[in-house]
């Protein structure tokens, strides 16, 4: 009996608290080693300050999610190190309808970071379970969901999403983001997949299903862990491609109903409206915010690929 | 002879992922329900707007309301097929058929879509090479960062700048707002069609490729032609800017790769001369797998091309994807999304094949 106890795999939900300690030593290597490259930790800081403001913005901000307009003082305002800005213009500046710009973009880093990292994290969630499936069972849902990946593929992104929301018969805020929501574990599927099909020949998978391990188990336990990497990468790229899709369907009116959301797409339309001839610094303000968020999370993105895939490195 | 068995392969597959398009444009243009083709004619004075409605009954014979939506489906399918893919209301003021408003809107964003790549490869390979050859020098930073901002810079953003700098530093150019030229086809609301021939009379030539550049070249229209030319610098800057940054990373990575390769230290020693060596050796074998991205890359054109012809109101394909939407108009919607899918599709198509075709190691 009691060589057969210790041999029996444990249930794949314990807390195993050696396996724990022995991750966080090397997620401290990773870390150490992308500080080692200057772009990928500038990138991870200017992140961090982003997240920062989002959640400064989630608990300390009254009325985050609207801007305040100033009816009575409507025409946008330089800010005052512009070429004919006064004080009263402030850092930012003003736009259209008297919002302050600085009040109005901090809010909506908050609107854009937290709804895309919603996206982000539940499509890899979502993909990942269903890429692991696929790629260890094989087999007829594999194939249909590869077919399935393919079509959602041969179709462009936004054009996608633009004809959901028609389907919808809606352009808000909130049925964007769930279509985002339904539309973006393909990519993470198929990366999942790809790395199963190659870690499941692996010495340590048969070694566990010698043991008696469940499929369940050898999926979540043994194969999941090891596809992960190329899936992190991919979660911190997709953060700014997902920012910029939420502020490139605010552009093309999917805010309907909502002229006063914090977003930096409506806050560049707004800029755009004012006329950006005139004003340029209200399309060009939440534009920069939206750049340097971007640049930085490719930055991060590219770094953490080099230190996670050594053979990528270049 | 492989090879053809290759391409007939790549087609079958291309059969279902087509018919999974069909089912979601379907879908997609079906969900508003039955109501949407009943609403179109449907006035108060013919009572009550439902299925039921005997006035009604023409119209739920004609587009089989009364079927289920499988078989509904196979009867779309088949109208499909007989190039009858319904009319789109947001394309002209009267109801054009989808087939007929396609190729008023596809040739644009195609124009729009060759120029900028053709321009973004001119300068993407050549400036890639230098980098590489360059690594860690100041060239190479510079090419780093630009591609860097290029691919993280939003489209549409970017297309507003443009048009501040362009607007504020060279107001006299007249590169932005609409073809000065040119006069708008009433029927189609598009500015392609019309050229002004001798004399400065607006006379309506045929257009062989319905491209405005191409076609105002082949009748020797020289104003328009330039005028033609001179709007399409910032939407085409717009989108190779986002597009370099791809191609210069991978023309960047695919040659620092193969310049660590054996036989490209064999080709140093053997003292063949450097041009030899960068052009023949290293950068033949580092655009090899550029081909299999150029799909990627039109997949990223085609999501920009949306965005930078709402900027610049060019009117093509992604202009009335999103006029369809806002309009509440299906057969746009429909239209759109089947044509970018096949667009895209057969872009893929030929570049697996290319691919297969030059690299002969690929196993079939």
């Amino acid at each position: 009996m009691g060589t057969a106890t210790v041999n029996r795999p444990q249930r794949f939900w314990r807390f195993d608290s050696e396996a724990w300690r022995r991750r966080l030593r090397e997620y401290r290597l990773l870390f150490r080693l992308l500080m080692k490259s200057p772009p990928a930790a500038v990138g991870l800081i200017i992140v961090l300050g982003y997240l920062a403001i989002m959640v400064y913005d989630q608990f300390f901000v009254p009325q985050n999610d609207v801007m305040i307009p100033n009816f009575s003082d409507t025409l946008p305002r330089a800010p005052f190190w512009w070429a004919g800005g006064t004080a009263a213009g402030g850092l930012f500046g003003t736009t259209n309808n008297g919002i302050d710009l600085g009040d109005a973009m901090l809010k909506a880093i908050r609107i854009d970071l937290l709804y895309s990292s919603f996206v982000v994290l539940f499509g890899a969630l979502v993909g990942c379970f269903i890429g692991v499936v696929a790629g260890y069972r094989g087999g007829l849902f594999d194939e249909v969901l590869m077919r399935a990946t393919d079509v959602t593929y041969s179709i462009p992104f936004l054009v996608f999403v633009i004809a959901a929301a028609f389907a919808f018969g809606k352009r808000d805020f909130l049925t964007v983001n769930v279509i985002l929501l339904a539309l973006w574990w393909p990519t993470y599927a198929r990366l999942v997949r790809a790395q199963t099909l190659s870690v499941r020949e692996l010495k340590f998978v048969e070694a566990a299903r010698a043991a008696g391990a469940s499929d369940a188990r050898i999926m979540l336990k043994h194969v999941l862990p090891n596809t992960l990497a190329p899936v992190f990468v991919q979660i911190s790229l997709d953060l700014g491609v997902v920012t910029q899709i939420f502020a490139a369907l605010n552009f093309i009116g999917f805010n309907a109903g909502n002229l006063f959301i914090p977003e930096l797409g409506n806050l560049i339309v707004i800029g755009d409206q004012a006329g950006f001839t005139s004003y340029p610094w209200t399309v060009v303000m939440p534009g920069v915010v939206l750049l340097i968020f971007t640049v930085a999370v490719n930055l991060f993105g590219d770094g953490l690929r080099d230190v996670l895939d050594p053979r990528a490195r270049r | 002879m492989r090879l053809i068995l290759y391409v007939v392969r790549r087609l079958l597959i291309l059969v279902p992922t087509l018919l999974g398009v069909t089912i979601i444009t379907f879908v997609l243009s079906h969900a508003p329900g039955p109501n949407l083709a009943i609403a179109v004619y449907c006035t108060p004075k013919l009572g009550p707007c439902t299925i039921d409605n005997p006035f009604l009954k023409p119209i739920v014979d004609q587009f089989h309301l009364r079927d289920p939506l499988p078989v509904q489906y196979f009867y779309y399918l088949a109208g499909l097929l007989q190039g009858d893919w319904g009319y789109s209301t947001s394309a002209a003021g009267a109801g054009m058929p989808v087939t007929q408003a396609i190729t008023v809107f596809f040739p644009q964003t195609v124009e729009l879509a060759i120029a900028s790549t053709a321009l973004a490869t001119l300068i993407g390979i050549p400036t890639g090479t230098i980098s590489a050859l360059r690594k860690d020098k100041l060239p190479d930073h510079f090419t780093r960062i630009f591609a860097l901002v290029g691919y993280s810079i939003p489209f549409f953003w970017l297309g507003l700048l443009l048009q501040i700098v362009a607007i504020s530093l060279f107001p006299e150019w007249e590169i932005t707002g609409g073809y000065s030229l040119t006069l708008m086809d009433p029927h189609t609301e598009t500015w392609a069609f019309i050229f002004v021939g001798p004399q400065a009379t607006p006379v309506l030539y045929s257009q062989p490729t319905r491209f405005l550049v191409v076609d105002a070249a082949i009748h020797g229209s020289w104003p328009v032609f330039i005028d033609a030319l001179k709007h399409l610098v910032l939407p085409t800057v717009t989108l190779t800017i986002g597009v370099l940054g791809v191609i210069l990373r991978m023309v960047r990575s695919g040659m620092v790769d193969s310049m660590n390769q054996d036989y490209v230290k064999t080709a140093w020693s053997k003292g063949l001369p450097d041009w030899v060596v960068t052009r023949v050796h290293i950068r033949r074998n580092a655009l090899l797998p550029a081909v299999t991205v150029i799909g990627l890359l039109f997949a990223g054109l085609l999501g920009g091309v949306v965005l930078v012809e709402d900027v610049f109101a060019w009117k093509g394909i992604g202009y009335w994807a999103t006029q369809a939407v806002l309009r509440f108009d299906a057969g746009g919607v429909m239209g759109t999304t089947l044509i970018f899918a096949i667009f895209l599709v057969l872009i893929n198509l030929v570049a697996d094949i290319l691919y297969a075709y030059l690299d002969p190691r690929i196993s079939l």
